[in-house]
């Protein structure tokens, strides 16, 4: 064998050695790649990791955009205690410190750390025991709820093994604070509870996505993996139907009319009549002291009068259900405004008054007898007038409150018929306007309507309406065009435009307008009463109204107890007093209902716990306030008013 | 030989090397759109955060307190303006067209877009 020869054979051996080994280094990589052994994937899974993706529920505006409640992203705390290296003790005083926790907080901390890791430790031992229904350990146990930023960074500083921060959704509510009870609240999940967020859940609320990273040796996302990302869905915003500026209008005005009136409570609605929309909508508890508990009787009847003494020096009973959430968190307080229903009183008559009128039984100018105030129907029901007179116009029935000329027109009118009147202007069913716990009011069956019913039902009484009912159905008068007389859709969500595909329609036009021009009458008295009071004068806007008071209904008695003898189902002295107006007279922009919840004793002895003394006054407020803010031109301007003097002297 | 086979090792390591390159620089890009798709999740979020602190600062509340910290309101004086200003002179508002009218009955002009069902 010659030399070239030996060189020729090392020379293939070695080539078939180096292409054997690329060979086989090509495989090996081949299989780390495919199918790493149980050590390796260990090491590899480690550095892929899962991170769910919030979908963002969407945000909650006011009808011009302004900003009521919106999701961030809060950071927590959160420990596996698998993966802690450190002792318990250091864990405990690192994040401690890190999260400037002292006291309770510390030792609830201390103690959720402790339990996880003893937890996990019987854990243990009951698997090295061999019991077959071991529960799994313990890899998640929540530290904290949601911390601010710079806590959650120096919780990261610590590098503490097994110490995690998680990102989660956090609700915020910045401009919902005098709307609170509208826009509700989510839940722990971020789902609707509550309010508006519960009415419009399904459009709010996103759907969450998922990713995973291949992370480098210091946890770091370097890349994510193939297929791995699942996008999260952002939920859709909602535009609300309230303005946060009139709604601060219509508390100011609502808190200032309470405490004039040491009233025990207020509710207010502001709606637009044209689209429904409800553009705000509040209700408050007054700062009464002393309220006493009615004092019922036994199941005999005897019992402490309640009524002994004069008003003033015997006690004030409570009439408002106690509302105890309102304090703790005023988004769960119940919205008295379309869950209590009072008897509506005198605000109720323009609407008997209208179908009167729409029947042709009379018409505005008729001369009706009202026998000088006090009259006894045919059943013997006595019936008495507020405003005392022989006789008054078909008009001046309504103007004057008069209950007599409202019995006598629908004395003789059936029963069926009057209340196919109430039933269509939408009392005794609930607008679904999506708030919850909404009530649908009270309306005797037809079976049960009688005629105690219809008498009673003409001046407004034995009949329950919420606040939102009467607002609803006033907007019959309020509405215009060929509108007028047509109940609206109430919503609590912006409308973009006046397109409407059904209308209810209960009243004429030219009866609304009849009704109208009585009504501004009523709301004219009102204005001359607070000029001569209080000096207010010098309004921009035309309104029109009807104020109403009634007596306040004792309920049910409670378990063994019963209504003491010689009282009647009412409180004595203790009144609801309200007033449902909307303005410019001529082209109505909104409708305001106002009630004041049991004026205090000083009005009830001063005979002004009326509702033109009470909540008049608020709502001719409110509708001068809101319609300025709107840019409503004044329709009661005078010229030389136009350099504002006249609002700047109010 | 062995030249033609140092070619072929040297030729499968270039080819090597540059799948790699291309690895990591497929690698690279991957990184950054991952880390651009944090940052921008990142400047949402302090948007979002930012959105909810401006909405929490400019309550009508707050605004009104601010407005009355600035003292009463005046009128502006319309000799002080200059008249070549744009619009310095506020076109007077039209009153609205009523949708009814008290004195002439005008209540039959329907709405636009309005199917009344009696």
């Amino acid at each position: 064998m010659t030399q070239s020869d030996r060189a020729a054979i090392v020379a293939r051996i070695t080539a078939w050695g180096l292409g054997a080994m690329l060979v086989i280094v090509v495989l090996r990589v081949g299989q780390l790649q495919l199918s790493p052994g149980a050590r390796l994937d260990a090491m590899v899974s480690e550095r892929m990791s899962a991170t769910p993706l919030p979908g963002i529920r969407g945000e909650l505006r006011d009808r011009r955009g302004r900003l009521l409640s919106a999701t961030s992203l809060g950071e927590r705390v959160f420990i596996d205690p698998e993966a802690v290296t450190a002792p318990a003790d250091v864990v405990i005083a690192q994040v401690g410190e890190a999260l400037a926790l002292e006291g309770d907080e510390m030792d609830m901390l201390a103690l959720r750390i402790v339990d996880a890791m003893e937890d996990n430790a019987e854990r243990r031992a009951a698997r090295a025991q061999g019991e077959a229904d071991a529960p799994d350990l313990i890899r998640y146990r929540l530290l904290t709820g949601v911390v601010d930023s710079q806590r959650a960074q120096a919780v990261k500083a610590l590098r503490l093994a097994g110490v995690h921060i998680e990102r989660r959704p956090v609700r915020s509510y910045p401009g919902a604070g005098l709307a609170a009870a509208l826009v509700g609240k989510v839940d722990a999940e971020q789902a609707g509870a509550l309010g508006a967020e519960r009415a419009h859940d399904s459009e709010l609320r996103g759907t969450d996505g998922r990713v995973r990273f291949v992370r480098d040796a210091r946890g770091r996302p370097l890349w994510v993996g193939d297929g791995a990302l699942r996008p999260a869905e952002a939920g859709g915003d909602v535009r609300l139907s309230i303005d946060i500026e009139m709604q601060r209008i219509a508390v100011e005005e609502l808190e200032r009319g309470s405490a004039e009136c040491d009233a025990a409570g207020g509710r207010i609605i502001v709606v637009d009549p044209y689209t429904g929309e409800v553009l705000a909508m509040a209700d408050r508890f007054g700062d009464v002291s002393g309220l006493a508990e009615f004092p019922w009787a036994d199941k005999d009847g005897n019992g402490p009068n309640p009524y002994d003494g004069r008003v003033g020096e015997r006690p004030r009973y409570r009439t408002l259900k106690p509302d105890p959430w309102r304090d703790i968190e005023p988004s769960l307080a119940r919205n008295r405004c379309v869950e209590d229903v009072y008897e509506p009183g005198s605000t109720f008559k323009p609407f008997v008054w209208a179908a009167v009128t729409q029947s042709g039984r009379h018409a505005v100018d008729d001369i009706i007898d009202t026998e000088g105030g006090v009259w006894t129907t045919p059943y013997r029901r006595r019936v008495e007038d507020v405003t005392r007179r022989d006789e008054m116009t078909w008009g001046e029935v309504l103007r004057f409150s008069s209950n007599i000329g409202l019995v006598k027109a629908t004395q003789d009118l059936s029963h069926e018929w009057l209340r196919d009147v109430v039933v269509s202007l939408g009392f005794g069913s609930r607008t679904n306007i999506g708030l919850g716990g909404e009530a649908a009011g009270l309306v005797r069956s037809e079976k049960g309507w009688d005629k105690y019913t219809q008498t009673s039902v003409s001046f407004g009484h034995e009949i329950a309406v919420t606040p939102l009912q009467m607002a609803r159905a006033f907007s019959v008068f309020a509405r215009g065009g060929d509108l007028a007389g047509s109940l609206p859709t109430l919503t609590l969500r912006q409308i973009g435009d006046v397109r409407l595909s059904l209308v209810q329609r209960v009243f004429d036009p030219a009866v609304v307008v009849q009704a109208r021009r009585v009504l501004r009458q009523v709301a004219e008295r009102v204005e001359e009463k607070m000029e001569r009071r209080e000096g207010e004068a010098g309004w921009r806007y035309s309104m029109f109204g009807k104020s109403g008071t009634a007596e306040i209904p004792l309920g049910a008695a409670p378990d063994d107890k019963r209504k003491p003898r010689g009282i009647r189902g009412y409180f004595e002295d203790q009144y609801n007093s309200s007033f449902v107006a909307a303005g410019p007279v001529e082209v109505p922009q909104i409708v305001v209902m106002v009630v004041i919840d049991d004026p205090g004793p000083g009005r009830i002895r001063a005979k002004r716990h009326y509702g033109s003394d009470t909540a008049g006054p608020v709502a001719r407020r409110v509708i001068e306030r809101t319609l300025g803010y709107l840019g409503v031109p004044g329709d009661l301007e005078r010229a030389g008013d136009d350099d504002g003097e006249a609002v700047a002297a109010r | 030989m062995f030249a033609k086979l140092a070619i072929v090792i040297v030729s499968v390591g270039l080819c090597g090397a540059t799948l790699l390159a291309y690895r990591q620089a497929r690698i690279q890009t991957v990184h950054e759109l991952t880390a651009a798709r944090l940052d921008s999740e990142d400047a949402q979020e302090r948007g979002r955060r930012l959105a909810i602190q401006i909405a929490a600062r400019t309550t009508p509340d707050a605004v009104s307190r601010a407005a009355e910290a600035l003292g009463p309101m005046r009128t502006p004086d319309p000799a002080a303006i200059p008249s070549e200003v744009p619009n310095a002179q506020s076109p007077a508002i039209d009153k609205p067209a009523p949708r009814d009218s008290l004195d002439q009955l005008d209540l039959l002009v329907p709405l636009p877009d309005v199917e009344v069902v009696r």
